[in-house]
């Protein structure tokens, strides 16, 4: 058991907390890029479907091995990669610090191509958002037509 | 006081998170809630406000965002007031849920929250909130009709 400081960090608890949640996105991207079912994945993994919700809720703080079992029953595995704080990110904008060894091309460590590349999204998505904000009262309407059903 | 919907349109609303794929929007009465327990000084109020950052920050970059039941999760359809139904979707963090919407403005998917949950303890959500945030959804949609007709 961690002992905490009794000083309220933010930084501290948010890097905590961004560790676990790029944890879960990766868990979920995979369950779903891999087309897994959690039933079966819960059963490679030899833990319950009550468990892995669990895992995946905000309030989980599951052990390394807990997720190094869920990765294994998803014929996958982690190298782990640093960064600086406050340096550059070497991302895929998934898992921050993630690189899986069974390479799934979206998910791994980006090339230095892919890496100017998603500078140059993030250039135009800027430049996009700016664009939209000077629009909104032009571009913002609703129209019930279009309601958007996610589960449909 | 809380303000109703009905009297406001969604340029009224916050924006708290935008992406490529979509932006989430909360009423104002909800971002008030949303401030009071997210600003906090403290462990928790810090941990719920940056799962909450980030699943709106996923939700508004892709189309599909990959959240799972445990971040996001449809609540059902529920009577908006109208004579139709909306589907009210949950993002939960930390026995906090605010309840909302997926709309479309422009080509752009738009989660508006309509009410907050912040002393949820346990898995089942209040009913009366869920069918209030459709109501409230369905006089957002009807004054946005009434505008667009004049």
């Amino acid at each position: 058991m961690v002992k905490r400081n009794s000083m309220f960090d933010e930084k501290l608890i948010k890097a905590e907390e961004d560790l676990l949640i790029d944890f879960q996105f990766l868990i979920q991207d995979l369950i779903d890029k891999k087309n897994v079912s959690r039933s079966d994945l819960c059963r490679r993994a030899g833990i319950s479907k009550a468990r892995l919700s669990q895992i995946l809720s905000p309030e989980a703080n599951p052990t390394v091995k807990t997720f190094a079992r869920l990765l294994w029953a998803l014929d996958e595995k982690l190298s782990l990669v640093s960064n600086p704080i406050g340096g550059p990110v070497k991302s895929s904008g998934l898992g921050r610090w993630i690189q899986l060894d069974n390479v799934m091309p979206d998910l791994a460590l980006p090339s230095k191509a892919s890496i100017r590349r998603e500078e140059e999204l993030i250039s135009a998505f800027e430049t996009a958002e700016q664009s939209a904000n000077d629009n909104y009262e032009e571009i913002e309407t609703f129209d019930p037509n279009l309601l958007y059903d996610e589960a449909a | 006081m809380r303000r109703p919907l009905g009297q406001a349109t969604a340029v009224d609303f916050p924006v708290v998170s935008n992406g490529p794929a979509g932006s989430v929007r909360l009423a104002p009465d909800v971002f008030a809630e949303y401030g009071k327990v997210c600003e906090g000084r403290d462990e928790i109020s810090t941990k719920r406000k940056r799962h909450f950052e980030r699943y709106f920050e996923r939700f508004c970059a892709t189309h599909q965002h990959g959240l799972g039941p445990e971040k996001f999760d449809k609540q059902g359809d529920f009577p908006d007031g109208r004579g139709s139904s909306v589907a009210i979707f949950a993002f939960k963090s930390w026995q906090c849920r605010i309840y909302g919407a997926i709309l479309h403005l422009g080509n752009r998917k738009c989660f508006i929250g309509a009410a907050i949950d912040t002393s949820k303890k346990q898995d089942k959500a209040n009913q009366r909130i869920l069918r209030e945030a459709a109501v409230a959804i369905g006089r957002l949609i009807e004054h946005q009709q009434r505008i667009d007709r004049r």
